[in-house]
């Protein structure tokens, strides 16, 4: 029942994204304080209501594209459940999505965000508007409904708690790079999905474009993308920590050359296929998080439950895996060579002898 | 060392694009040849019927060998065709080569264990070298199963095997080639998945008709191309296809609904033409088999 909500497609994609936000968020607005109960509870809301409203928008979603699904042969983990067992979902995620707002701090414009968002919801995927089907106008939906709407929620949450968190010309320009996220996004969910849109007699924008026009947007989105979050990175965020923006680019190399986005050729001069389409992805589902994070365990280590907690909502399992086996790969280097040059210095070379500490010591007290 | 092994040792060293790509073929079958046995067995291709024996027979009827024939098998991996072959027709004498050090070695092993050593010659040897390795017109027919597609420069090695076949010897290629679809991205996905199929397996999967038309401007007379003519239902299962793209990690087969397939399996025959005499031009048409 709970793989009707297609947790995988949202846990690791967007919702990282807006808690990485969070953590920003947090992170002008705490300074260098420890954090209390108040944050603690703000945290918690935001992740039962997250949660809430990731899980609503996909199970009205799939809902409503199971005739769709059937006639294309793309699976609907939906239409597997009776009508009681997906109302009784539509409620769960309901009360996930609300309950958590009794206690989080709201005005009108909050109520008037919540509203939107379940709208776009609506308007996206339900008929009688059903935009789903048009050209253009979901591209535009869904990036607000994935990014802007929710952060900006998130944003104004925040704000009623700490205070004005970012300048106007801050947030036009943090509003506007999510914008463009969320449309590359959905335009790369499309290419993905071409083939059993077809099927289903409905024609998206790629289809619309062609696969030339297609491949100038995406590239055109990514040159824009890159330079807003350049920008954002840079005069916004670690101006005053140029280091930290060190780490996150070194991280960011080494996370793009891990997917082979550097590695894989550029086939007929089109990336709608490439990794490279992605290039961004890994710096704000994973590193940004991860990083704000940091900045804030620098400041408290009262943070670290939060740290493990994201690492274990957020992060694939996989990839924790890879790092601490990298971690131990890299430690045992550094230990190693540390006993190496310890004995080195009172005249005995392992290396040569080809003999391990334990090995060159044994033997010492055995001759003895 | 043989003046063979020399000659290829020199070529590996030149600083070109074709003999380091090469010898990254070799270096990628001296460590995988081992994977490769464990998912396929001693026939290391990936068109084949669940019954190896029924497939080689085909290829060997199609590719027409037949007694007293002194053939070469280009790319033999660790000759499983070339002992099946060897051991269907008496006086069949093969020279088998690989760029892979280990699969010269585990051959020549399986073929001595076969009592087959004196009947297929193994060598240590970049096919992009035939004709410096061998004299000109040396086989009645040379064969690529799988292998031909391995070459960084297939006009090149085509113009090698040229040289080394006699006047009217056959060249015999099953491999795979690049589908081709109308629908503009569904040939990007092809595309691209023959780009991830090249660089797990150090390949450069043809276009059909660039093959062709290089083949033709060697000089080759183009018998026919087809697809293998085999009962689909003895058509191996992906099972074993998938077995291995577990290992490269490429593009396992998942699902049928989404699945575009990249490639075509083709056997193609070509003839080098026998020399007319001046007296016999007039007698040139289509078929010159024919009017000689």
């Amino acid at each position: 029942m709970v793989k009707a909500l297609r947790m995988k497609d949202w846990r690791f994609s967007f919702i990282p994204v807006i808690f990485g936000l969070l953590y920003l968020f947090i992170y002008i607005g705490q300074g260098s304080s420890h954090p209390g109960i108040d944050i603690v509870l703000l945290l918690i809301g935001s992740l039962f209501t997250c949660f809430g409203f990731a899980s609503f928008g996909y199970l009205l979603n799939e809902w409503a594209d199971i005739s769709d699904d059937a006639k294309a042969g793309k699976q609907n983990k939906l239409a597997y459940l009776s009508l009681l067992q997906r109302i009784g979902l539509l409620f769960l995620t309901l009360a996930l999505l609300a309950l958590p707002w009794l206690f989080l701090p709201k005005d009108t414009k909050s109520f008037i965000l919540i509203l939107i968002e379940i709208s776009l919801f609506v308007v996206y995927s339900l008929p009688p508007i059903r935009v789903k089907n048009w050209l253009l106008i979901p591209n535009v939906i869904d990036a607000l409904y994935a990014y802007v709407v929710p952060i900006y929620l998130a944003y104004h949450t925040f704000a009623l708690h700490y205070g004005e968190l970012l300048g106007a010309q801050q947030r036009l320009l943090l509003f506007f790079l999510l914008f463009v996220l969320g449309f590359r996004n959905i335009l790369i969910h499309q290419i993905n999905d071409l083939h059993f849109d077809r099927r289903s007699n409905k024609r998206t924008l790629p289809d619309f474009l062609g696969l030339q026009t297609s491949n100038q947007v995406l590239v055109a989105f990514l040159f824009t993308e890159g330079a807003v979050l350049l920008y954002f990175l840079v005069k916004v965020l670690f101006l005053g920590i140029w280091p930290f923006l060190l780490l996150l680019i070194l991280c960011w190399i080494w996370l793009s050359r891990r997917n082979s986005i550097f590695k894989k050729p550029i086939v007929n001069q089109k990336i709608v296929y490439h990794p490279i389409r992605h290039l961004y992805d890994p710096l704000y589902q994973l590193l940004f998080p991860l990083l704000l994070l940091i900045l804030l365990l620098q400041a408290s280590l009262y943070w670290l439950p939060l740290l493990l907690l994201h690492l274990i909502l957020f992060v694939p399992f996989s990839f924790v895996q890879h790092l601490v086996n990298k971690c131990r790969i890299y430690l045992s280097i550094l230990v190693n060579y540390a006993i190496w040059l310890s004995f080195l210095m009172i005249g005995v070379d392992l290396k040569k002898r080809q003999q391990s500490a334990l090995g060159f010591l044994g033997s010492i007290f055995q001759r003895k | 060392m043989d003046q063979k092994s020399d000659l290829t040792k020199k070529h590996l060293n030149a600083n070109t694009r074709s003999s380091k790509h090469a010898r990254a073929v070799g270096d990628f079958y001296n460590l995988r040849t081992n994977d490769f046995i464990e998912v396929y067995g001693e026939v290391i291709q990936a068109f084949r019927t669940n019954d190896i024996a029924e497939w080689l027979s085909y290829t060997l009827h199609s590719m027409g060998l037949a007694a007293h024939m002194n053939v070469l098998d280009a790319g033999c991996g660790i000759c499983g065709p070339a002992r099946f072959y060897a051991q269907q027709i008496q006086d069949l004498q093969i020279t088998a080569c690989s760029i892979s050090e280990v699969q010269v070695e585990q051959a020549k092993e399986l073929n001595a264990a076969a009592g087959l050593t004196e009947r297929i010659k193994v060598q240590h040897l970049d096919y992009h070298l035939l004709s410096t390795a061998f004299p000109a017109a040396s086989f009645d027919l040379v064969y690529f199963l799988e292998s031909f597609g391995h070459s960084a420069n297939q006009a090149q090695l085509l113009k090698e095997v040229y040289e080394v076949l006699r006047e009217g010897g056959t060249l015999y290629i099953k491999d795979l080639f690049k589908a081709q679809d109308p629908d503009e991205w569904k040939q990007q996905r092809i595309d691209e998945l023959c780009e991830d199929i090249n660089q797990a397996y150090h390949y450069h999967i043809p276009a059909l008709e660039v093959f062709l038309e290089a083949a033709r401007k060697c000089g080759f007379r183009l018998e026919w191309v087809r697809i293998p003519q085999v009962n689909i239902e003895t058509f191996e299962h992906l099972k074993i296809s998938n077995d291995f793209q577990e290992l490269f990690e490429v593009g396992k087969i998942e699902t049928w609904s989404d699945y575009v397939f990249p490639i075509d399996f083709y056997e193609v025959k070509l003839i080098k033409p026998k020399s007319l005499s001046p007296a016999d031009l007039h007698k040139y048409f289509m078929n010159q088999d024919a009017a000689v």
